[in-house]
């Protein structure tokens, strides 16, 4: 089989996979292996950040099939995240477990003892898969009763009832019992590895690809392109819209139960509306319709996350972001006019912002020399009002960077486009939007 | 007794709701867009109307148990309206008049990145932890019995939000600019073509929906004496299903869905079920939706092909 004709994703995978086998042939090193071992090549903190980063990857994977692809504007994702995570974490700590032993006992009376013991060495592995399918199945089902009413409204108003069902959903699991009220749920048993977010990462990219490209995936485009042409083609919108709703709960509910599992603990505060809002970023910076471009924007922003922890790396990605949005804004002014003086003022902003980060990064140099100067300035210390305030300096430049996208280029980073490697090394991106793919 | 004491409360939430719910609606009139900031816009009535209060002294007079002059509450107010008036009017500027011509999914995500730069951005300049509020109107009983009781604060709140949409409805249907405010609502492009300049017109509504929202921010700080960066994520996500509750575009459906959210909040606290509160706020308003999908006074228009 000719590479090529594989699904992208798998290519992708493929890659990978050589990549860490040539790596770890290049360290040599007795004892070093990919996860474990005394020098793993993904050490623990590197394999969190991977296992966030493909749940991530599959929320914003699977949201991209709602709000770019169909073309609905969902703003409640992390209630079908919130669903899955529930339903599965219930099972497999209250249910599953009671169930399959009983199981084991009863196969291994009537049917074989081997039966039964090969069963339960494979035991996490099986519940862990049922639990994941209860709580995708729980998510789709939440997803048809979000999708009825997106059958009458449009737009803002869609958005809005999304975004209700999300707050309802986290304020019927805050006065849930069973499951620790508003306190969280503790004691989920840990089944999340990293072997498994990242294969159920591919599978969703690959089965929301091949769904975007198939029939179905078409008559979900020309609904997101003009419903109304689409009804009159024969097109039954209806049946689109749901299914898209619940195809793309699914795996949200799938990244639900990804993440309970994972952190052994599930809290109604993770899955708000702010929650849904970060599904959304990434969607929108990656591109809206762009499978590829929404599983890049939340890998990265996944690692943003972490590299903006600490002040340094706040300035960096600040930096860097001044520079995108000088590029951005410099090819915008100059497809709208040309003339040296307006190419010029395209930088004007990006530079004076880039003096502030300085300023602000530098504070206390500033404040030193600039008190030799004057010396009753008493200047404040932005430096140390930036360290004492993490979490919120993370928020502000995450809002920042929406902001920036969203004016300088609102079709996100790939717009429709979609990127592969193979294309890369041809020198070339394919095509525009999924059709070009498939060519 | 006890039902006459819950509408009072119910009234005075309402009121609050209402004033807010107004803000939303107007910008949706004239932009049709949700303006997701708008919460913070009323938190930063509040954290403006705090800084003024310390300002002209108010804060120490009630931290001390005096009471404050009557002078310095209305400094307070219009202070924190015309504050919040250019805060909206900036946000309209920098972040939604360059995508006047995008698709409107495109203003609604910057309207969220906004909401949340004034949230954190709060949370960096202002600190995170609640800080207390000025009591600028005495804390006194008009009315005292045993089953019922009013306050001056209530009645003031209530008379105060009045006072305030009255006047935005004389200046709606009487006044020059608010009928070029109701002709870009209805048609932005022919507006633009009878001269109307209507970029002028939208900031204004902005400034106008931000004053209001300021308002009620300080009004709804005396009620309940504590402010933080915030307090305008639960307070403007019910005011914005309000404004959506009673056909948002239209300001007598903005007062009425208020209203109508304050009474079913109380309604629900008092039956008991106060820890569903959201869950039912969202519940009236998808119900609603889906008989009206327009909302209450909205009317629903047909899509021409």
């Amino acid at each position: 089989m000719r590479p090529s004709s594989l699904p992208f994703p798998l290519v992708f995978a493929w890659r990978v996979f050589i990549f860490f086998v040539v790596v770890r042939a290049l360290m040599g090193v007795q004892g070093t292996t990919l996860f474990a071992g005394k020098h793993p090549i993904i050490n623990p903190y590197y394999q969190n950040i991977l296992i966030n980063a493909g749940i991530a990857i599959i929320l914003a994977v699977s949201l991209n099939l709602i709000n770019g692809i169909t073309g609905q504007f969902s703003l409640g994702h992390a209630g079908f995240m919130a669903v899955g995570a529930y339903i599965s974490a219930y099972f497999s700590k209250e249910i599953g477990g009671v169930l399959f032993a009983q199981l084991i006992a009863l196969i291994s009376v009537h049917i074989s003892k081997q039966l039964g013991t090969l069963l339960l060495t494979f035991q996490q592995p099986i519940l862990f898969t049922i639990a994941i399918l209860v709580g995708a199945l729980a998510a789709g089902a939440a997803g048809f009763l979000v999708g009825l009413p997106s059958l009458r409204l449009r737009g803002d108003y869609l958005a809005i009832v999304t975004l209700g069902f999300n707050q309802i959903i986290v304020s019927l699991i805050r006065n849930w019992k069973a499951v620790g009220e508003a306190s969280g749920y503790i004691g989920i048993p840990k089944f999340t590895t990293f072997a498994w977010v990242f294969a159920l990462a591919i599978a969703c990219i690959w089965s929301i690809r091949n769904l975007a490209s198939s029939a179905l995936g078409r008559e979900m485009r020309a609904v997101r392109d003009d419903e109304i042409a689409a009804e009159a083609s024969g097109i039954n919108t209806t049946r689109v819209k749901v299914v898209a709703f619940v195809y793309s709960a699914m795996w949200a509910g799938v990244a639900g139960a990804l993440q309970a599992h994972y952190i052994q603990y599930a809290n109604p505060n993770d899955f708000t509306f702010l929650r849904s809002v970060e599904v959304v970023v990434s969607v929108v910076l990656g591109g809206l319709g762009s499978i590829t471009g929404s599983a890049l924007s939340a890998a990265g922003l996944t690692v943003l996350q972490e590299v903006l922890r600490d002040v340094p790396g706040a300035f960096y990605t600040s930096v860097a972001l001044v520079g995108l949005a000088a590029y951005w804004n410099f090819v915008r002014v100059k497809s709208e006019q040309s003339g040296s003086k307006s190419m010029l003022r395209a930088f004007v902003v990006p530079f004076f912002a880039l003096i502030a980060i300085c300023l602000c990064y530098w504070s206390p140099q500033v404040n030193a020399v600039l008190e030799r100067v004057f010396p009753r300035l008493d200047l404040p210390d932005l430096r140390a009002a930036l360290e004492s305030s993490k979490g919120a300096l993370r928020y502000v430049i995450y809002s920042v960077i929406l902001i920036v996208v969203m004016l300088l280029r609102p079709q996100g980073l790939l717009g429709r486009r979609e990127w592969s490697l193979a294309a890369l090394q041809r020198g070339r991106r394919v095509g525009k939007g999924v059709e070009g793919n498939l060519a | 007794m006890e039902f006459l004491q819950q509408v009072a409360n119910a009234l005075t939430q309402g009121a609050i709701y209402a004033l807010i719910a107004l803000g939303y609606t107007l910008v949706y009139g004239v932009l049709r867009l949700i303006n997701f900031a708008h919460g913070d816009v009323y938190m930063l009535g509040a954290f403006f109307g705090l800084f003024i209060s310390r300002w002209t002294g108010a804060l120490t007079l009630s931290q001390n148990n005096k009471s404050v002059p009557l002078w310095m509450t209305a400094v307070v107010f219009v202070g924190a309206m015309i504050g919040s008036a250019l805060v909206g009017m900036v946000i309209e500027r920098f972040a939604y008049r360059p995508l006047r011509t995008a698709p409107r999914l495109t203003a609604l995500i910057t309207a969220i990145g906004v909401s949340l730069l004034l949230e954190y951005g709060g949370q960096m300049a202002f600190s995170p932890d609640p800080q207390p509020f000025a009591a600028l109107i005495a804390e006194r009983n008009i009315i005292d019995t045993p089953s019922f009781s009013l306050s001056l604060v209530q009645l003031f709140i209530v008379g105060a939000a009045l006072l305030l949409m009255l006047s935005l409805n004389f200046l709606i249907q009487k006044t020059k600019i608010g009928r070029a405010m109701r002709a870009v609502s209805i048609d932005r492009a022919a507006a633009q073509l009878m001269g109307i300049p209507t970029d002028r017109i939208i900031a204004f509504t902005f400034a106008l929906g931000s004053g209001l929202a300021a308002a009620a921010g300080v009004l709804n700080s005396i009620y309940q004496p504590s402010i933080d960066p915030l307090m305008g994520v639960q307070v403007g996500l019910r005011a914005f299903v309000a404004a959506v509750l009673g056909g948002i575009g239209n300001i007598y459906g903005a007062v009425l869905g208020g209203l109508l959210m304050a009474f079913a909040e109380t309604a629900t606290v008092a039956v008991g079920l106060s820890r569903y509160r959201d869950a039912v706020a969202f519940a009236i308003l998808i119900l609603v939706l889906l008989v009206r999908p327009a909302g209450i006074l909205g009317r629903n228009v047909a899509e021409k092909v």
